[in-house]
């Protein structure tokens, strides 16, 4: 039984079936197999129990703040602040977009808004400075994807609400990764465009510098707000979130970005993304409740312990499997469908929840920008409509391998993710 | 009236209400963020944390969840892979989301009348919630049926929105 219900999932899945969908007809389907009659009458309280969490309410809340900001161009100043610092070296414009997805992934959750929100404002400009179509491609694809990882994170917070793992903890579990990646990155970016003597902008004197600095710097107490908040315990990711979109709301509206319009629009958008999340949530339980009942979680520990594998060589395992289903799944039907199966495993071989948050969350970038389902890269494709599919993967592939390599630090110094969060909560 | 009148009034209709229900769920999440940011403001400014901000911003979500459930429908938002779909030809994949939104229908007629079922029964039984508000459990309960519904209504619109694209096409 336990074969035929993920094969169903995979053939509903493959038929363009809406993943909440699909992952709520099986569920529901084995529910009455296993229970009967029974299973009428646990669904609606199976979907009830699934939304019943406050841990879940930041979720929109974060997706509303990234959607004004993305909305009113609040970037936009943050641009011509970054350039004025860094637009000098060589591969300035370059080294702008990466610096400002990374900001841009402290400021929002999701990795796709980081890689529309950023890429709308410098795919062009890097376009007109003459730099490598795909080269530039891959620094917006890849470097959105930070933002899962840089807290706050849609990710994390999905990770703490199927775990019980704090969500505070992850967010600051994925700053040291995070920087880690996003400075590989930017090494990178500095040699190629050196070897490629890619054009430098002026030097600008340090006036023009502070001028941008104080135009353009409003947003950057933001992250701090939002992070500080969380690290020193004022409030809850939750209530953070809260305050980072009325920080958002109050700082357009005084900054003349916002309008009536503006903000109806970030709500629908808001509303329409939380509405699939969520729904997905409710399907993703569902199936999970079955897959509890039929004790696959126990199957596997039985198996893993019957082959003798270590739990290290089960999370390599694992991370393969992530990376695989990334060609084909985007990054909230991964988490919630595997989830439920892994983490009585997880807990059965004693591996440490918040690094496997951080060494989960890695992977799940990988599936951002891999074919044929890499929403990131259509988020390019989005912005620049001629780009080609497989002309952006090619230029995400050196920052996959500079993302691997953080997969790798982060295995061999597993400190890297436990010991800022164990050194501050 | 002929069919042809009678199925555009239904069109109509259906997108009225389930816009209706995005624009109330919008709302709705633009309440939660005040109240959450209130909730702050209330325990450090004014030193009275309140009791029912966790609660209710949890209902105010479940409720904008469904209430948009059938405007996502209609924006097309809930994520599918159409990576295998995509390579049919125009007929085909659209029999396949016939057969696929058929599913879909059913299930969200049996989650509406379940879901409605329960509600009655918590109303009856006048059951309330296990958090801290003990707010009437059918409150937060009635977003299923009700999000159910729309969803309902907005695919039965999509499947005969298909058969009479097919049918022009003949």
């Amino acid at each position: 039984m336990s074969v035929a219900i993920f094969l169903c999932l995979m053939l509903l899945l493959a038929l363009g079936m809406p993943v909440a969908f699909s992952l709520a007809i099986v569920g529901f389907t084995a529910l009455m197999l296993i229970s009967g009659p029974q299973a009428f009458l646990g669904l609606p309280t199976i979907f009830y129990d699934s939304l019943d969490s406050f841990t879940l309410t930041a979720i929109p809340l974060y997706i509303f703040m990234a959607s004004i900001l993305h909305q009113t161009k609040a970037s936009d100043d943050l641009y011509e602040m970054v350039k004025d610092w860094v637009g000098h070296f060589s591969g300035g414009l370059a080294i702008t977009s990466s610096l400002l997805c990374t900001g841009f992934a402290a400021i929002s959750g999701s990795s796709v808004a980081a890689a529309a929100t950023i890429g709308r404002l410098s795919l062009p400009k890097m376009l007109e400075g003459g730099y490598e179509r795909k080269f530039t491609f891959g620094i917006v694809a890849a470097g959105g994807t930070l933002g899962i990882l840089i807290p706050p994170s849609l990710f994390f917070i999905l990770f703490g609400a199927m775990t019980d793992v704090s969500v505070g903890k992850l967010f600051i579990a994925g700053i040291l990764p995070g920087i880690i990646a996003s400075g590989l990155f930017i090494l990178y970016i500095i040699f190629h465009s050196k070897h490629r003597k890619y054009p430098r902008s002026e030097p600008t004197t340090m006036k023009r510098k502070l001028e941008s600095t104080r135009h353009g710097g409003w947003l950057l107490p933001l992250p701090v707000v939002v992070l500080g908040g969380i690290y020193v315990g004022i409030f809850t990711p939750t209530e953070a979130a809260a305050v980072g979109a009325v920080y958002a709301l109050v700082s357009t509206l005084i900054k003349r970005k916002l309008s009536g319009k503006i903000l109806i629009d970030s709500l629908l958008q808001t509303l329409r993304t939380t509405s699939m999340i969520f729904l997905i949530i409710c399907g993703a339980l569902l199936f999970g409740h079955v897959i509890t009942l039929l004790r696959i979680p126990q199957l596997l520990i039985d198996y893993i312990s019957s082959l003798g594998l270590s739990p290290l060589v089960f999370i390599i395992l694992v991370c393969v499997i992530f990376i695989f289903l990334g060609d084909f799944l985007e990054v909230v039907s991964i988490t919630l469908i595997t989830l439920p199966i892994l983490h009585p495993v997880l807990v059965a071989l004693n591996v440490d929840l918040v690094w496997f948050g951080v060494v989960m969350c890695i992977t799940m970038e990988f599936a951002l920008i891999t074919p044929p389902v890499g929403l990131n890269l259509y988020v390019i494709q989005g912005i620049i409509p001629d780009a080609n599919l497989f002309e952006v993967f090619r230029g995400t592939w050196p920052f996959m391998l500079l993302l691997m390599l953080t997969l790798i630090l982060v295995f061999v110094f597993p400190h890297l993710a436990i010991w800022l969060p164990d050194a501050v909560m | 009236m002929s069919l042809r009148t009678g199925l555009k009034i239904y069109h109509r209709l259906v997108s009225v209400i389930v816009i209706t229900g995005g624009l109330v769920g919008a709302a709705l999440l633009f309440t939660v963020t005040l109240t959450t940011f209130y909730e702050v403001i209330a325990r450090y400014l004014l030193g009275r944390p309140t009791s029912w901000s966790l609660d209710y911003g949890i209902y105010l979500v479940m409720w904008g969840t469904f209430l948009g459930a059938g405007y996502t429908l209609k924006w097309r938002g809930h994520i599918c892979v159409e990576v295998l779909v995509e390579k049919l030809s125009k007929a085909w994949r659209r029999n396949l989301k016939i057969l696929v939104y058929a599913l879909s229908l059913v299930f969200c007629i049996i989650l509406a009348w379940r879901g409605l079922v329960s509600c009655l029964d918590a109303y009856e039984y006048s059951e309330v919630t296990l958090s801290y508000s003990r707010t009437p459990l059918y409150v937060p309960m009635l977003s299923i049926p009700v999000g159910s519904a729309l969803m309902v209504l907005e695919i039965i619109s999509q499947i005969i929105g298909m058969f009479q694209e097919a049918g022009e096409e003949k």
